[in-house]
């Protein structure tokens, strides 16, 4: 047993394989920044745990907001180098998913002003198939059915794409991460009142191009 | 040619430098001289028409759109001295480089979530560290008795703020 | 249960009816007043269709290698990190370290002589005003407010809120 109560693995996994015990299933989200200070001690294996848990939830937010899988990967990845990279100095001042989302939602921001999407039209028609193809398959869908939902995408796509990029990192975080306004200001340092404004415009905008796709 | 091109630059920045004032700067006195054409975002709301500012209004939800206005009566309500140390104060914030901004703010908010007596002591030192030259009031942040008056918070939010004060 | 529309906070009742994010008591209230309220029920009826219209945006696969990938790029930094620390002596730093610096000090000597030619100087076209940029302004100048550190210049007077 270890000094948490928690049945000490066999062998200590080489912290570069995908770290798969049972605390990543036991333990609450608080832990985040006690895995994080581990981590700051010298714990690798606990860097490899916070990756476990908030890999997907930083890869399907960046891939939302730049709308292209190998980009987001890409800054996924840069996300994760930033807080090893901080790990000497870093303090559980905040929410270890603020800072997380911070250092991703700045990224992404970075990237969509540094204009390096391609075309709107040309993006979107590359990234349909691929993307399509990524997501999650759903093999009860008939041909039909699959043609439908890839309209349906599409256009929720490009309606997502069409806000301006703070609109669109705080309407992701509000509608996939279900993070509280409070958060999301702390994301986007600014206040909550102006986190409501960023939504109420960005909604506004949704529903005047997706309020008919029932 | 490397040792030339070395020397002839050496030689240029030394005429350069040799140029500057070398004189102390006199003391000055402790009074805010309005920065030149201080604009905040504000300043130009109340410049646009009626029009124009009723549009911009518009886009936001309604109970939004009353505190806002409210806000901006009671700040153009101030007194105009206030109005200017403002103005100042927020251009310095803007004019940090956007990390150091965001650290500032986040300063801010902590230091508003601190007891009554704890921001008065802060704002205290503050006041007392305005007429202080840059190199002063980093020599009386890092002094035992700073340190031992107030908390490391307290001393972090305090460095923060001082890059809020006026320029010596 | 007044209008929502119209009420403080309303849109973001409907927002959380949209997100089937209420509680039974206000999710009760809330369909009472869209029976008889026509805009509120359209508004809401929208925003409802957004939220499924967006579930369907369902996540993408990650890439089975990217954790190794990213170690590899985390071991790559700490050795080169590494043999930086230990080896400089193949870099040509000893005779273009002394032309970098002069030449980096002559620019800035020339700029501070000259704050005219700092980009930040020249006239930069305005950007239209975003009412958000008022309120980000109105929240720094409530944050500033609070310090209070009124100077020599300014007339005594007492701290009020804004």
């Amino acid at each position: 047993m270890d000094q948490d109560g928690m049945p000490t693995p066999a062998a200590q996994p080489s912290w570069n394989t995908r770290v798969k015990d049972n605390r990543t299933e036991l333990a609450p989200l608080e832990r985040d920044a006690e895995l994080m200070l581990r981590v700051r001690d010298g714990d690798q294996a606990s860097f490899g745990l916070l990756l476990e848990r908030h890999r997907g939830p930083v890869i399907h937010f960046l891939y939302r907001m730049v709308q292209r899988q190998a980009v987001a990967e890409e800054l996924a990845q840069e996300v994760f180098l930033r807080v090893y990279r901080s790990r000497g100095t870093y303090e559980p001042s905040a929410k270890f998913t603020t800072w997380l989302f911070r250092i991703a939602t700045h990224l992404g921001l970075n990237w969509i002003r540094d204009g390096r999407a391609e075309s709107r039209e040309e993006s979107l028609d590359k990234e349909t198939s691929e993307g399509a193809t990524r997501q999650v398959a759903d093999r009860t869908r008939t041909v039909e059915q699959d043609m439908v939902y890839r309209v349906k995408l599409r256009e929720v796509r490009r309606a997502i794409e069409c806000l301006p990029s703070k609109q669109r990192a705080a309407v992701l975080m509000h509608k996939y991460e279900e993070m509280e306004y409070s958060e999301i200001a702390n994301v986007l340092s600014c206040s909550e009142s102006a986190v409501k404004s960023l939504l109420f415009r960005a909604y506004e905008h949704l529903r005047s191009r997706l309020a008919h796709m029932v | 040619m490397r040792l030339s091109w070395s020397a002839v630059a050496s030689a240029l920045l030394l005429i350069l430098l040799a140029s500057s004032p070398a004189s102390p700067k006199p003391a000055k006195q402790h009074t805010e001289k309005p920065p030149k054409n201080v604009k905040t975002p504000i300043d130009e709301f109340m410049r646009m028409s009626p029009e124009e500012r009723q549009k911009a209004l518009n886009r936001l939800p309604p109970d939004q759109r009353r505190r806002l206005q409210e806000r901006l009566q009671r700040f153009n309500q101030l007194p105009p001295g206030q109005q200017q140390t403002l103005r100042n104060m927020y251009d310095r914030l803007n004019q940090l480089p956007p990390q150091r901004q965001q650290a500032v703010r986040r300063s801010m908010n902590q230091f508003s979530e601190q007891p009554q007596d704890r921001r008065q002591a802060m704002r205290q030192e503050l006041r007392s560290m305005a007429p202080l030259e840059p190199e002063d009031r980093e020599a009386r942040m890092a002094s035992p008795e700073f340190r031992e008056k107030f908390s490391e918070k307290e001393q972090g939010i305090i460095r923060d703020m001082s890059s809020l004060l006026p320029p010596r | 249960m007044g209008c929502p529309i119209e009420d403080d906070g309303g849109h973001e009742l409907i927002l959380a009816y949209g997100a089937n994010s209420l509680s039974p008591q206000q999710q009760i209230d809330l369909e009472r007043h869209l029976g008889t309220c026509a805009s509120c029920r359209e508004w809401a009826e929208a925003q409802r269709a957004v939220w499924t219209a967006l579930d369907a945006w369902s996540p993408t696969v990650v890439s089975t290698d990217f954790d190794e990938r990213l170690f590899r790029r985390i071991a790559n930094e700490e050795q080169s990190a590494w043999w930086r620390q230990l080896s400089p002596v193949n870099w040509p730093w000893r005779s273009t370290l002394p032309v970098g610096v002069a030449c980096a000090a002559l620019i800035a000597a020339f700029l501070l002589k000259n704050p005219a030619l700092r980009p930040e100087a020249q006239a930069q076209p305005q950007p239209k005003l975003q009412i958000e940029q008022v309120e980000h302004a109105l929240d720094d100048m409530e944050m500033l407010k609070q310090l209070s550190i009124e100077s020599a210049s300014d007339k005594a007077n007492p701290s009020e809120k804004i």
